[in-house]
């Protein structure tokens, strides 16, 4: 059992979206967790049955199209409207309840693993082979991706009582963590007293009947709601407030950028903070993969290597940019911001402190790359599934799909709109930098080499949008 | 140990069921043979020809197909560039104008629709360079077409 050793928290009362009408409701009912899941486990089915059935051609294949255009765009879209909703849904997850049945040993989660270490590698080692493999031009490639998704979570749940899979594997549940702490919603509590008096905690271990059965599952990641400051390592499953027996969970709306403008909202912690530092700098190398530089810049290492080795290539590069770049400059901007702020802290806390401030930035890069990807492209399912339709016999549409059908807004909007998100990014992270600043009473000259390092990032990114687009990618069609 | 069979049993199950569809369900009947160059090559962004022989299975050319060809970007939700053709020479060859939009790699779907109503379908993998790419390369490309992409 899980008891609280921190402080309860209580954030200011604002509007809980579990109490709205309807939409409240259904998110508080015992099935509504299940509803989205299942939803989304048909989506998966059939990225799973076109992916390694249907065309070849990416374009051409369900598979492809929801996994690369779709879901990354509407996973933007949520973050920023809402919060983490493709994890409340994720289909990959439903197998908890039967892996629980079957749990072999429920051993915690071995505690040398507890951080993020383990996740910062994945989604690094993910980001590679997205690069290396050309994932998103093969539908056969996405589906066993899917497939990996499934018997990753199912293995680990059967073999652990937590839910290691989503708080310290899923490269996607990462992502998403780290693109929540934008998001406007946030687990909470209406009762701080409540929450004092409480014996049970059963938001965080659950409800078991007479029998021992388990009748509700606590939060998979252990977090509980009273001391939750931050929306990393929240699934948004809302497990704990169906299984509130005083109904005192709340999902509250809070002000924009909350929990990265709050003082030690997170851990100073270097698994923490280089995880973000990859997450921003993975937008940018995510971006840099599909530009005619990332070729001129393979041609250059080859010659100086004397290989033509592309998994050793694109490791050196995006090692390089992903881990090096952001190791360096980070820690470069650390120790000029100590310098000038005289104090003698670790360097671990100059480097940690400031992280939060790259999130929105980060953020609004990927935004803006995976949304030009979206408004590029959002229509093209339409005519990959009347393909789909056709090759199965359905001609209730005629039987020639229009494939010109794919973007949703003009092509010359797209380098304006990017450079506005970029835009917003940075302000966004200059008025975080300023109030933690503030909140850590810091001068500007200690603020500089961070607000220095975020303007280069912004330039750079938007250089990036200004490049044409270079696709590779035919070499794992077949 | 039973629970670890039936997880063994599914994972195998899986990997079973999917390296088994690993075929295209839209297969076409091939009657006739299709080959395929770009002028100028290699191909680079910008206005293109493209000139494809089809041929019967005893390499005798055939000239009255229409021809549907439809380029696509290696990433989903690219506009793919449409072309079609009816009727070539005595050669078997159709020429057609094409546009290749952006450098990078590509896949170019020649559907033919023979006079019986057999249809024939083949792919071609081009990597299509920059313009300042272009730039550095032979000028006499243009006058060398060799059908050197390479189909599915």
């Amino acid at each position: 059992m899980t008891t609280p050793k921190e402080p309860l928290y209580q954030p200011l009362p604002r509007s809980d979206v579990l109490r709205w009408p309807g939409i409240g409701r259904f998110l508080r009912w015992q099935y509504g967790r299940l509803v989205g899941q299942l939803l989304l486990l048909l989506v998966a089915l059939l990225i799973l049955y076109d992916g390694f059935t249907g065309p070849i051609v990416a374009s051409e294949n369900l598979a492809t199209n929801i996994v690369w255009l779709h879901y990354r765009g509407f996973v933007m879209l949520a973050l920023l409207l809402a919060g983490n909703l493709f994890c409340m849904n994720c289909p990959f997850t439903i197998p908890r309840s039967l892996a629980r049945r079957w749990s072999i040993g429920g051993r915690r989660w071995p505690r040398p693993l507890r951080n993020k270490w383990l996740a910062l590698a994945i989604l690094f080692l993910y980001l590679y082979l997205y690069e290396w493999l050309d994932l998103w031009s093969s539908p056969w490639l996405t589906a066993w991706i899917v497939v990996a998704y499934f018997v990753a979570a199912l293995l680990l749940e059967m073999f652990f009582s937590e839910s290691p899979f989503c708080k310290y594997v899923c490269p996607l549940g990462t992502f998403n963590y780290i693109g929540s702490t934008v998001s406007p919603l946030q687990i909470t509590v209406t009762s701080q007293d409540t929450c004092r008096t409480c014996e049970g905690h059963e938001c965080v271990n659950g409800v078991q009947n007479d029998a021992g059965k388990w009748s509700m599952l606590g939060c998979g990641t252990e977090l509980f709601p009273p001391q939750v400051t931050s929306n990393m390592d929240c699934v948004l499953c809302l497990d704990c407030a169906r299984a509130c027996p005083y109904d005192n969970v709340a999902l509250s709306t809070r002000p924009p950028l909350y929990e990265l403008r709050r003082p030690n909202v997170w851990p100073r912690r270097w698994d923490l903070s280089l995880l973000v530092w990859v997450f921003t700098f993975a937008a940018l190398s995510n971006a840099f993969g599909m530009t005619p530089p990332v070729y001129s810049t393979a041609a250059w290492l080859a010659a100086k290597l004397n290989t033509d080795s592309e998994v050793l290539l694109l490791l050196i590069i995006f090692s390089v940019i992903n881990v090096l770049l952001p190791l360096t400059l980070g820690l470069v901007a650390a120790w000029l911001s100590r310098a000038a702020a005289k104090t003698g802290e670790p360097l671990r806390v100059s480097f940690s402190k400031f992280t939060p401030a790259l999130v929105p930035l980060g953020f609004a890069v990927w935004f803006a790359h995976y949304g030009f990807h979206f408004v590029t492209g959002a229509l093209a399912i339409i005519p990959a599934a009347h393909s789909f339709l056709i090759d199965h016999g359905v001609l209730l549409f005629g039987e020639t799909p229009n494939w010109q059908l794919s973007a949703v807004l003009p092509f010359s909007w797209l380098l304006p709109l990017q450079v506005i998100c970029v835009v917003i990014g940075f302000a966004g992270s200059y008025f975080v930098l300023g109030d933690i600043g503030r909140n850590e009473k810091i001068t500007f000259s200690a603020q500089l080499p961070w607000l220095l390092l975020l303007l280069g990032i912004a330039v750079a990114a938007i250089y990036l949008f200004t490049l044409p687009m270079e696709m590779r990618g035919t070499g794992m069609m077949h | 140990m039973n629970k670890m069979l039936v997880l063994l049993a599914l994972v195998m199950l899986v990997m079973i069921g999917s390296g088994c569809a690993r075929e295209s369900r839209t297969e076409s009947s091939q009657n006739a043979q299709i080959s395929m160059t770009a002028i100028p090559f290699p191909a680079a962004v910008g206005e293109s020809r493209l000139v494809i022989q089809v041929t019967d299975l005893a390499g005798q050319p055939v000239s009255d197909a229409a021809l549907s060809i439809k380029g696509d970007m290696t990433h989903a939700g690219m506009a793919p560039v449409l072309a079609e053709v009816r009727g070539g020479d005595d050669e078997g060859y159709y020429e057609v104008p094409f546009e290749w939009t952006m450098a990078g790699d590509w896949v170019v779907t020649v559907e033919a629709i023979l006079s019986d109503g057999a249809h024939v379908k083949e792919r071609f993998d081009f990597s299509v360079l920059s313009e300042d790419e272009a730039l550095c390369t032979d000028d006499d490309a243009e006058r060398t077409p060799v059908p050197t992409a390479s189909p599915e």
